[in-house]
């Protein structure tokens, strides 16, 4: 413990001296760092023309093809969607994306406009009983993308981060006092 | 013959009590176990030697730095809080992704390129031929500093570098001795000049 303290008050002491100069340049430092990590996901979004290309499962209504707590990569091209695939879509009014399978689809011309609609491998019923009032089928912008790839187990850690948020605040710190007293 | 003996003890011990109430002024303490803290420390204590030797710092290569730092940043900052929504915003997206691996290859290529391990440099003096670059190095582990003054503008041509272990600068309680360490960069200093002189 009191090694823990004298490392901090060395830190900050060798923090209190410092000038505006050299508190621009760990700033930016820091700021570049933080930002590296923003701009990787940036690209992802770029590239895999989804706008969130890494999802993790919350529910159990596709299992037991995904369990919840896997982690989901996602793709989407310009090919319509086909019924069988597997696709991750946004309901308006909602902030959760559902991963589900499109089992009937239907085009309305040859535009590409599609309608779609589908169904939790688990669940009894189709989706519309999730869709909004007077929804009865899916649009090519609700969807996000096409599931391509799946990582086991590993989402569970984001599903415990965001059901106990001190954790997020304490892994933060963590990660900000390494930072920190790593300094080379 | 006493007299002198008399006359001359005094003044040594007022020097003493006044050359140690200096050092504990501004003394910098440091962990003896952290190498790269020493080298902070000694880098630090030779800027303000070789400020206070009458150069003046010549910034332009830390302020290209933070600019840049600031410039990439933004441009992260943009791409995170455009109130668009993709796909509506892809193309301000491609925008700032390019840009912030723009800045950040400047920033990695040329500025580190020409910073080095350089950790000061200064103006012309007057009078004086060139800019300096001071740089040092301290392997991991390593007891020996070496730091090396050359121009700034040609640092392979002509330099003058000095290589001491650490042990002379710090004692084994962490604290640096700043005297010791300023006389030995005034000496380097002028031996850089009188190299330059004679060119």
């Amino acid at each position: 413990m009191n090694a823990i303290k004298s490392l901090i008050s060395d830190q900050w002491n060798a923090l209190a001296t410092l000038n505006i100069r050299s508190l621009l340049l760990q700033g930016t430092n820091l700021g570049l760092i933080v930002t590296s990590a923003l701009i990787v996901w940036k690209t992802l979004i770029l590239f895999t023309g989804s706008e969130s290309p890494i999802v993790v499962v919350l529910s159990g209504s596709m299992e037991p093809g995904f369990y919840r707590g896997d982690i989901l990569f996602l793709y989407m091209s310009s090919k319509p969607v086909r019924t069988g695939e597997i696709v991750v879509f946004n309901l308006e009014g909602r902030d959760i994306p559902i991963v589900h399978r499109a089992i009937k689809v239907h085009e309305q011309d040859d535009a590409g406009n599609i309608n779609i609609l589908t169904k939790g491998d688990n669940n009894s019923q189709d989706d519309r009983v999730l869709y909004n009032e007077g929804q009865k089928w899916l649009e090519r912008s609700h969807i996000m993308g096409r599931v391509v790839g799946c990582l086991p187990y590993v989402g569970q850690v984001t599903i415990i981060l965001n059901d106990y948020p001190k954790l997020k605040y304490l892994l933060i710190g963590v990660l900000g006092l390494f930072v920190f007293t790593s300094n080379e | 013959m006493a007299k002198g003996k008399r006359s001359s003890a005094p003044p040594q011990a007022v020097k003493a009590v006044e050359v140690s109430r200096e050092d504990t002024r501004e003394s910098t303490k440091v962990n003896l176990a952290d190498g790269a803290a020493l080298k902070r420390a000694l880098d630090e204590a030779a800027s303000k030697a070789v400020l206070s030797a009458g150069y003046q710092e010549d910034q332009s290569i830390s302020n290209l730095k933070i600019g840049f730092s600031l410039i990439t940043c933004a441009f992260a900052a943009l791409a995170q809080f455009y109130p668009r929504k993709y796909p509506d915003n892809w193309v301000l997206l491609a925008v700032c992704v390019l840009g912030y691996m723009a800045g950040t290859g400047v920033l990695n290529f040329y500025v580190a390129g020409r910073e080095g391990d350089a950790f000061m440099f200064t103006k012309r003096r007057k009078g004086l031929g060139h800019e300096l670059r001071i740089s040092s190095s301290m392997q991991r582990y390593s007891e020996w500093y070496t730091m090396v003054i050359s121009s700034s503008h040609d640092p392979s041509r002509d330099s003058v570098s000095m290589r001491t272990s650490v042990t002379k600068y710090f004692d084994s309680t962490g604290v640096l001795a700043t005297k010791v360490l300023e006389a030995d960069v005034t000496k380097l200093l002028n031996d850089w000049e009188s190299q330059r002189k004679r060119l």
